[in-house]
């Protein structure tokens, strides 16, 4: 990405030699980045060998099996979303990482899961997935590509055709893990309407606050990308959910000290100036 | 999945993982990018380059992060001294984001800087800064001149100052109610300005003047017409519209006979400035002279922005002067590009990314068209709108390949027109029409107060409500109108706690929610470029 895009030559055009290269960026990004990816291995490793992490409970991830649980009892299907965006975004991949966890019991619970898909692009890899979870589990005939309908690229018509899909089948359970728009509030409210328990994650700033009115389990920013993780209870992604949290602290340390910093710099806002005086 | 496919499949993610970590992490003499602040709308006094540098980027991914604007300096007799005259501040709200496009004035025995100031509120305002010695620059605290929200709610989206000998002018582009207007501002000094009533310049439509400079009564219009290169033309105002006078540089002779001007560029540019970015003008004296910035974004070129200098006595004899590089310009702005083996590998690697989202699409659309030609065949329920959709699909496909094929043919055109713009653009506005009544319905209904979280954004959202959308506003007054009989000033706190809250508690959230999202988007990437993710694996 060519930053100044308003004034740069060749915005917006097809990346050439000269202007495809990434962003330089400045050797403390680089530095910072370095050390948190050299955290996040070194738990994976230590996690791998052996040692033992504890990791705080993500009440929104439990509720996952719960709400598959209800919707076992009531004999109805669960949907599923990934959002609206496509690989280029990361929360997509977070929502099919959850989504094989999610499809696996599935299986197990013999629940029917719906997932309808807003980009091309990711309907073969949900089907995949979904057909890989079910044939893990020797349920394999439970695969139906119908459960996986490509609805339409368009925001709008995406979200007609899941709540569509949500009341018809009046789902027990709803999942909206990935990046959404304003849909966020019309798919959690249709599930609010028709009783469904919702649980949703989401890393995108504006949906956020209709996610946690609406739904009974909001996922914020990185416990969507931890999910999938936590899911598992994996050692090597148990220690990469450690790591994470160690590169939070690390930023917060940074904060403080920069933000201690900056204040001190300013001589007007310099606290011990103001008690000297001076 | 078996190990061979396994293992191609963890080479695949591996290899061009490590090409774009390596980019990243490398040096840019090995292979990292151009310099990313960029540099531009210059502006020279003496041998002083003053320009804008940075952007302002949202919070993409990790190499994406935001820089603020700010005004640097470059000294063209040495252009080691490079200094950055004024950066955006945390302490000052007027430029709390970002300060560009200078304009600086040499009076009497200092200098004075007219900028840009993007404040914490995202308005844009006229702001100065002053300087005893050209080098070392004090940005005043509080901004010299704001455009009130009537002309335009943003503030100017740029502006051009000169010397006038009543004092200073200014001229900016308002843009209110999607028109855009040069209105203009003057008064003795900077800080003494003063918005006229009329309008300086109407302008026919969005985005067609990019910058403006002058030389006396006649104006240097930087221009885009339809989505061609910018073209620079002489112009001069008569009853609050532009006249062209001559095609100046750029820009083909018809399109110039057809707008009513004299056709055939009036100076010759070099081969880098076929696509001009910006356009300053100051008359020193009796020379007049013009800064233009311009770059070639041929495939050879080097992508890098740099900067003419013309001087002459008039507009008519302007010639190349100072032209200290090879190509004809004074300096080259920013980097060079890095063209090693490794910069290529990592461009032909970003070319198999369309690639793959084709074949993605290509296989999203077969599986399309296999879910709901099963339903046709089978005849289920519901067959009928399977049908329509396949056929909808056949009849678009069909018509975009021939209108692709002969875009001038008259019977393609208007199928596409249908099909594109008189049914599919009807329906989807039909859908969101739908959806726009539906989605105020449940705003209201999800707000319930189950929770304190709930209660807490529900209070915040009333509060903002009340005080910045028009409906609440009135509501607001109603009772403020009430509570003023007892004395207190309901409006006044009621607006600083809705500046507070969007300002200080919404900025603040929200960045804390960027960071853990990195991190944890960090170590995400990770699982996945290592093959570790293995979330559907107990």
């Amino acid at each position: 990405m060519w930053h100044g895009a308003g004034h740069a030559v060749g915005a917006g055009k097809r990346p050439t030699a000269a202007n495809s290269q990434p962003v330089d960026a400045p050797w403390s990004l680089r530095i910072l980045a370095a050390i948190l990816c050299g955290v996040l291995l070194a738990r994976m490793i230590f996690a791998k060998k052996g040692r033992q992490y504890f990791i705080r409970r993500i009440p929104g991830i439990d509720a996952i099996e719960e709400a598959m649980g209800r919707a076992t009892e009531m004999g109805r299907p669960i949907i599923y979303t990934t959002g609206i965006n496509s690989f280029d975004n990361m929360q997509t991949l977070a929502g099919l990482a959850v989504l094989s966890w999610v499809a696996r019991q599935c299986a197990r619970m013999m629940v029917r899961i719906i997932v309808p898909v807003c980009q091309p692009v990711v309907v073969s890899a949900t089907a995949d997935i979904l057909r890989e979870s079910f044939r893990a589990e020797g349920r394999e005939e439970m695969f139906d590509p119908a459960d996986v309908p490509f609805l339409s690229t368009d925001q709008n018509a995406y979200a007609a055709g899941t709540i569509g899909f949500m009341v018809r089948n009046e789902v027990a359970a709803a999942f909206y893990i990935g990046g959404f728009g304003f849909e966020s509030l019309l798919l959690a409210e249709t599930g609010n309407r028709i009783g469904a328990i919702q649980i949703a994650a989401t890393a995108d700033y504006f949906q956020i606050p209709f996610f946690i009115c609406a739904c009974d389990y909001t996922l914020i920013g990185e416990e969507l990308y931890a999910a999938g993780a936590y899911l598992t209870r994996e050692p090597v992604q148990v220690g990469s959910l450690v790591g994470q949290d160690l590169g939070k602290l690390m930023i917060l340390l940074i904060l403080a000290v920069g933000s201690a910093f900056a204040v001190w710099s300013q001589g007007n806002l310099n606290p011990i100036e103001g008690l000297l005086g001076k | 999945m078996n190990r061979w496919k396994r293992a191609v499949v963890w080479s695949f993610t591996f290899g061009f993982g490590l090409i774009w970590v390596l980019a990243f992490f490398l040096p840019s003499e090995v292979g990292g990018g151009l310099d990313r602040h960029g540099m531009y709308a210059p502006e020279l006094v003496g041998t002083r380059l003053f320009y804008t540098s940075g952007s302002r980027q949202g919070p993409g991914n990790l190499s994406e992060h935001t820089v603020g604007a700010f005004i640097a300096m470059l000294d063209l007799d040495n252009t080691s001294i490079r200094r950055e005259m004024i950066v955006p501040s945390p302490f000052r709200q007027h430029d709390y984001y970002g300060a560009k496009r200078p304009h600086v004035f040499r009076v009497r025995d200092r200098y004075i800087a007219l900028y840009l100031g993007i404040g914490r509120d995202d308005k844009r305002r006229i702001c100065v800064a002053t300087s005893s010695n050209g080098t070392d620059w004090t940005p005043s605290e509080r901004p010299a001149f704001e455009v009130p929200a009537s002309v335009s709610p943003d503030g100017p989206a740029w502006m051009t100052a000169r010397q006038t000998p009543g004092g200073m002018e200014v001229l900016f582009l308002a843009q209110s109610e999607g028109r855009l207007i040069v209105r203009r501002a003057s008064g003795p000094d900077a800080t003494r300005l003063s918005l006229e009533e009329e309008p300086a310049l109407s302008l026919p439509s969005p985005e067609s003047v990019m910058a403006v400079a002058f030389d006396g009564p006649r104006w240097i219009v930087l221009s885009q017409i339809g989505t061609g290169d910018p073209v620079l033309w002489t112009a001069r105002v008569e009853n609050g519209r532009l006249v062209g006078l001559r095609q100046f540089l750029g820009g083909s002779a018809s399109a110039a006979r057809e707008m009513g001007m004299e056709a055939g560029a009036a100076i010759v540019a070099p081969d880098f400035a076929k696509r001009v970015t910006d356009v300053h003008a100051v008359r020193d004296g009796e020379a007049l002279r013009l800064l233009i910035v311009g770059g070639d974004d041929s495939p050879e070129a080097d992508g890098r922005l740099r900067v003419a200098l013309y001087e002459g006595a008039s507009l008519e004899d302007l010639a190349l002067a100072r032209n200290s590089q090879p190509d004809g310009s004074v300096v080259a702005l920013g980097s060079p590009a890095i063209d090693t083996h490794f910069h290529r590998l990592a461009a032909q690697a970003s070319d198999f990314v369309p690639i793959l989202l084709n074949f993605g699409f290509g296989m999203g659309l077969i599986s399309l068209i296999g879910i709901h030609g099963r339903r046709v065949v089978r005849r289920a329920e519901g067959s009928f709108f399977s049908l329509a959709l396949v056929l909808a699909l056949i009849a678009m496909v069909y018509t975009q390949f021939g209108y692709q094929q002969n875009p001038e043919s008259d019977y393609w055109k208007q199928l596409n027109t249908l099909l594109f713009f008189n049914m599919n653009f009807p329906l989807g506005s039909m859908m969101f029409g739908l959806l726009a009544a539906f989605l105020v319905s449940a705003a209201y209904r999800a707000f319930r107060i189950r929770s304190i979280e709930a209660a807490v954004l529900t209070a915040m959202a009333a509060l903002v409500v009340l005080t910045q959308v028009p409906t609440g506003q009135f509501v607001g007054s109603l009772i403020s109108n009430e509570a003023v009989l007892v004395g207190a000033d309901v409006d006044a706190v009621a607006g600083q706690a809705r500046t507070w809250a969007l300002t200080v508690i919404n900025d603040a959230v929200q960045r804390g929610v960027g960071f853990g999202a990195f991190v944890g988007a960090i170590a995400m990437s990770l699982r996945i470029w290592l093959s570790l993710d293995k979330s559907g694996e107990d």
